[in-house]
């Protein structure tokens, strides 16, 4: 058993999202699930035929219709489609579960190890999906729960599996109607949970017939900004080792005061400028750097 | 910046402001109401509990620890702590980066676990993790605003405190990386404005100066 401490790998740019989707029944999410590049949708829940605009569609009666999905069977697909992630963890578990019963407590509920296991189990399947270089979008019911006088509504999936779903999740978006427009809101607010990778303001969702490509551009928007995000990453940690180097060559106290007016105001440059100084022997004296004597004689 | 002994350094913290929403909220966890004198209490008294203790004792470990592995095995602040999980943690180098930041006039101070130049991490310890507390949180966001960085991790670490023996032990780790989105300097600046407020309205200040 080791715990072992790295620094972050470098920002690698993003080829694939996972897109989580949730909001009431009815509301519209298979629908515009339906609107991203050429999309497979797994059906878990038996509801699919009831979208609009409908692709192709497998039942899912058993997680071993899917647990063995190979890169050939989604060869013609962009983007797979879990609709319900919910209902779909529920199959995953009833598998894990059959192959090994102390997952499960008496009542047949998951024990906390078989929550750790699915957790896994579901990370890995869903790993091996993005391998194939395919984007996913998890489909999911939503829940309402208290805070206070607040409510809020959050992704409904199998107990602590949310974390699996939100942490995996590139995009987290509510779909709502609001003043009879729908909406998808990936920002998260006071009235529910999101999480927004790509700084979508709140979209307005077009009538998908009119345009059955609507979550295609939108993802394909998502990877540009983000991407072009992982450019800027790289710029600005080019940008601090390059100042990380200069301030490590500072050699005097004139060089240091210097410094000050020019170094950018970011808090890792500004410590480390304060560090060299230290390392020079030099104290602040309040506007400037200097050596001790010199502090010691302004202030006499 | 305030003076070091100025009372605002201690009352505007960000980690006050999850709190402040609470109280907002008008109840804590259990259902129970959350009255001014609750929230006051809470931000003029400090008492740590035993998982409050034993997670600060895991932080300083990993605190001080550089880069490589961690002993399955130590001690700290009176804590045995166990390292029970196969887990690599990606932590930048600089550590415990204090942060700080100004709206309107109403400071805001910080203490960010790590930080390089595009990313913020703050370790967590907790007994279950819940992910909605933490995507909802002010903290991580605070966090953003403050230091100018756009994206977040949440490093948790799932422990088992065992109070009475002093024993914490590791179990999991799970890293959530969040981004900044369009309103969040929106949302922090104006939680802190009501957070400023509420305390001028409950007379926080004086009290401590008394």
């Amino acid at each position: 058993m080791t715990i072992k401490i790295t620094p972050p790998s470098e920002p690698i740019a993003t080829t694939s999202l996972v897109v989580t989707l949730f909001g009431q029944p009815g509301i519209g999410k298979t629908t515009l699930a339906f609107s991203a590049s050429r999309p497979l949708l797994l059906d878990f829940d038996g509801g699919a035929q009831r979208a609009m605009g409908r692709k192709d569609i497998v039942r899912v009666k058993q997680w071993a219709d899917v647990a063995e999905i190979a890169q050939a069977d989604v060869a013609n697909y962009d983007t797979i489609i879990l609709d319900t992630v919910g209902r779909a963890l529920e199959f995953l578990a009833a598998d894990l579960v059959k192959n090994d019963p102390k997952l499960a407590r008496k009542s047949g509920e998951l024990a906390m190890q078989g929550y750790g296991a699915l957790k896994t189990a579901f990370a890995q399947w869903l790993g091996r999906i993005r391998t194939f270089g395919k984007h996913v979008i998890l489909i999911a019911h939503e829940k309402e729960e208290k805070d206070g006088d607040t409510t809020i509504v959050r992704v409904d999936a199998m107990g602590a599996t949310r974390v699996e779903v939100i942490r995996l999740s590139d995009l987290v978006g509510f779909v709502a109607a609001v003043n009879g427009k729908r909406t998808l809101d990936f920002n998260p607010t006071d009235k529910h949970t999101g999480k927004n990778c790509a700084g979508f303001d709140v979209l307005e969702i077009p009538h998908i017939a009119q345009s059955p490509a609507y979550l295609a551009g939108i993802m394909a928007e998502a990877l540009s900004r983000m991407n072009a995000a992982t450019d800027a990453q790289r710029e600005s940690e080019a940008k601090l080792a390059q100042w990380l180097v200069v301030i490590g060559e500072l050699e005097t106290a004139e060089e240091i005061n210097r410094a000050i007016q020019t170094i950018p105001q970011d808090i890792i440059v500004k410590r480390a400028l304060a560090g060299r100084a230290k390392t020079l022997g030099l104290v602040w004296s309040g506007s400037t750097f200097a050596y001790p004597k010199e502090t010691a004689d302004a202030a006499a | 910046m305030l003076p070091h002994n100025d009372w605002r350094r201690e009352i505007y913290r960000a980690s006050r402001l999850d709190e402040f929403r609470r109280y907002q909220g008008g109840e804590h966890f259990d259902g129970s109401e959350y009255t001014a004198a609750d929230f006051i209490e809470r931000l003029t008294t400090h008492t740590e509990s035993p998982a409050m203790a034993a997670g600060t004792a895991v932080h300083a470990v990993i605190e001080e620890a550089a880069f490589g592995d961690l002993p399955e095995e130590t001690s700290r602040n009176g804590w045995h702590i166990r390292f029970d999980l196969d887990a690599e943690l990606h932590l930048p180098a600089a550590r415990e980066i204090p942060l700080y930041r100004e709206h309107k006039g109403i400071p805001l101070f910080g203490r960010v676990d790590a930080i390089d130049a595009v990313s913020v991490h703050d370790v967590k310890t907790t007994s279950a993790i819940d992910v909605d507390r933490y995507v909802d949180s002010m903290q991580w966001k605070a966090y953003c605003w403050m230091s100018g960085r756009r994206s977040f991790v949440y490093d948790i670490l799932r422990v088992k405190v065992e109070a009475d023996i002093q024993v914490v032990t590791v179990l999991e780790y799970v890293p959530l990386p969040l981004t900044a989105y369009p309103g969040l300097d929106r949302d922090v600046e104006s939680l802190l404005e009501e957070y400023d407020s509420a305390i001028r309205a409950l007379g926080i200040g004086e009290k401590l100066a008394a």
